[in-house]
C-alpha cells in the first residue's frame, strides 16, 4: 500500500475547493455587498491583534511624553497660544461673514445647512495591504460610524470610511486607485474629478479639457456633487499640467492637501441624514415658490438649528 | 512525522500570530514595498514539516485571517497560501531530503508565485503598483531569511517535540 496515493487525490480535491472558494469571495465581494457580515465578523476577530501592533509605538509615544523636559512644554505651550489667538482673531470676521452669507442664503431660499457633527478619532500606526490605500481608525460603529462616512483632517480631505466594525473602521485615501472626488477650482469654478493614482502625494484630474483654465498653484476643494463629502473643504493643489496637442484632455496632476500618512488624528464628519428631513420637505422642492404661503420647514428647522448651536463655519 | 498530540502544538499558532502581527508593524516608507512575506515563509515551513497538521485547509483559514487582517480583497492571500502549502505538501518527501540550498531556492520560487499571484489579482481591480520591475525583489529578500528560519523553527518543533 503506497500512502501516497491515497493521500494525493484529496490533497488535490481540497486545493480546487478552497482554491475555487477563494475566488468566490473576491468576486462576490468585488461585485456585491453579500459578503460584508463575514467581512465584519472577521475584521472583529482581529482587531486585538492590530490593537496589539500598536501598543509599542503607543508606549513610545507616552514615554515621550513622560521625558518631554519643562523648557519645550513651555515653548509648545506658548507656540500653541500664539496660534489660538490667530484662529480666534479669524474666526471673528468668519462668523460675522457666515451669519450673513446665511441670511443671504436665506433670502434665495437655499437650504444649504451647516453640518456640525463631527469626531475626533486616532488612526492606528499599522501597515494594511500595500498595494492599497487605506488606513485603519480607531472608532467604530459603537460610535455610529457608517460607511461613506467622509474623514478629514486639519488640512483637507482624506477619503472615505469604507468597512465598519464595532470598534474600527478602515477609510479609504482618495489617493486609491478605486477613489474619486468630484473636486472644483476655487479660482475660476472649473469642475473635474480627482482620481487616486496608488501613491500618496499624488493624484489625477480627468476630464480637463485640453484647453481648460488651469494651472500649477490652483486650489481645488470638494464640490459636494457626488453627495458624499461636505462641499468647499480643501483636497489638492495642482502640481502640474501637461498639454498635449492632439489629445483632447491636459494631464493634471495634483498634491493632496490632507497628510495621508499614518499615525495622527483624523476626524470623522457627520452630515444632517436626509432620513430625517424627508417628512418635512415637499416631493418636489420648486425653485421660486411664488404663490401662497411658503411651504419650506427646513428653513424654520434651519432657523431653530441656526438659535440653538453657535454657527461654527467650516473652514477655518 | 508522527501525528502530533494537542499539548505540543502551540508553537504553531503562537509563530503564525507572530508573522501576522510582523505583517502590520508599521515600517518607513521605503521599507514597506520590501516587506518580507512572512506568512507565506511560514506557511511553506509548517506544512513541510507537519504536513499532516497544517495543510490546504489551516493554510485557507490563515489566509483569510491574514485578508481582514491588513484589508486585502477578501481571499486573496487565502488563495496565494493554499497554493503554496499544496505545492509545499506534495513535494513534501523531496523538500525535506535536499541540501538547504536547494530548499532554498524552491522556497524562492513559491514565495515569488505567490508574488505573482497577488499582483495579477490587484491588477485585475485596477490597483496595479506603478511599476513592476521590482516584483521579484521581497521574494528575494523574503528567502535570505529562509535558512536561518527554518533552523530555528526546526529547533523549535524539535525541542517541543513536535517532529
Amino acid at each position: 500500500m503506497k500512502p501516497i496515493f491515497r493521500r494525493s487525490p484529496t490533497l488535490t480535491i481540497r486545493l480546487m475547493v478552497f482554491a475555487a472558494l477563494s475566488v468566490g469571495f473576491m468576486t462576490l465581494e468585488h461585485r456585491s455587498e453579500k459578503l460584508q457580515l463575514v467581512r465584519d465578523f472577521f475584521a472583529q476577530l482581529v482587531y486585538p491583534v492590530q490593537y496589539l501592533v500598536t501598543l509599542p509605538s503607543q508606549a513610545y509615544d507616552e514615554m515621550a511624553n513622560v521625558f518631554t523636559s519643562h523648557q519645550q512644554l513651555l515653548a509648545e505651550n506658548q507656540q500653541l497660544r500664539q496660534t489660538q489667538t490667530l484662529l480666534e482673531s479669524r474666526l471673528q470676521t468668519f462668523n460675522s461673514l457666515a451669519a450673513e452669507n446665511q441670511r443671504l442664503q436665506r433670502l434665495l431660499h437655499a437650504s444649504r445647512k451647516i453640518r456640525q457633527r463631527v469626531l475626533v478619532a486616532e488612526m492606528l500606526a499599522v501597515d494594511l495591504d500595500p498595494y492599497r490605500q487605506k488606513v485603519l481608525v480607531n472608532k467604530g460603529s459603537r460610535d455610529d460610524v457608517y460607511v461613506g462616512q467622509p474623514v478629514i483632517d486639519a488640512k483637507g480631505i482624506m477619503g472615505q470610511i469604507t468597512q465598519v466594525s464595532k470598534t474600527s473602521a478602515t477609510a479609504l485615501l482618495i489617493s486609491d486607485p478605486s477613489h474619486a472626488i468630484p473636486v472644483t477650482v476655487v479660482r475660476n469654478g472649473l469642475r473635474s474629478i480627482a482620481n487616486g493614482i496608488g501613491t500618496p502625494n499624488l493624484i489625477r484630474l480627468d476630464y480637463i479639457p485640453g484647453n481648460g483654465d488651469i494651472e500649477a498653484g490652483d486650489m481645488l476643494v470638494s464640490s459636494g456633487l457626488g453627495g458624499r463629502f461636505p462641499r468647499d473643504l480643501p483636497v489638492a493643489t495642482v502640481t502640474r499640467v501637461d498639454r498635449k496637442p492632439g489629445k483632447p484632455f491636459a494631464q493634471v496632476f495634483a498634491r493632496p492637501a490632507a497628510s495621508l500618512d499614518r499615525g495622527h488624528q483624523v476626524l470623522l464628519v457627520w452630515k444632517d441624514e436626509p432620513a430625517r428631513d424627508q417628512h418635512h420637505r415637499p416631493e418636489v422642492i420648486p425653485e421660486y415658490p411664488t404663490h401662497g404661503k411658503l411651504h419650506w420647514p427646513s428653513i424654520e428647522r434651519l432657523a431653530a438649528e441656526h438659535s440653538a448651536h453657535p454657527l461654527t463655519p467650516w473652514l477655518l | 512525522m508522527a501525528v502530533v498530540n494537542l499539548r505540543n502544538i502551540w508553537p504553531l499558532p503562537a509563530t503564525l500570530l507572530v508573522a501576522m502581527m510582523l505583517t502590520l508593524m508599521p515600517l518607513p516608507d521605503w521599507a514597506r514595498a520590501i516587506r518580507p512575506d512572512w506568512l507565506g515563509l511560514l506557511a511553506i515551513f509548517w506544512s513541510m514539516v507537519l504536513p499532516r497538521t497544517f495543510s490546504i485547509g489551516s493554510a485557507w483559514i490563515v489566509g483569510l485571517l491574514l485578508d481582514a487582517i491588513i484589508q486585502a480583497p477578501f481571499g486573496q492571500n487565502a488563495l496565494g497560501l493554499v497554493i503554496i502549502v499544496y505545492i509545499t505538501s506534495r513535494m513534501n518527501e523531496h523538500l525535506l531530503s535536499a541540501p538547504l540550498i536547494q530548499q532554498t531556492m524552491f522556497v524562492f520560487i513559491l514565495l515569488l508565485t505567490r508574488q505573482v499571484l497577488t499582483v495579477w489579482i490587484n491588477g485585475i481591480s485596477g490597483h496595479l503598483p506603478p511599476t513592476l520591475t521590482l516584483l521579484w525583489l521581497p521574494p528575494l529578500l523574503s528567502v535570505i531569511l529562509w535558512p536561518w528560519l527554518f533552523i530555528l523553527l526546526r529547533n523549535l518543533a524539535r525541542r517541543y517535540r513536535m517532529i
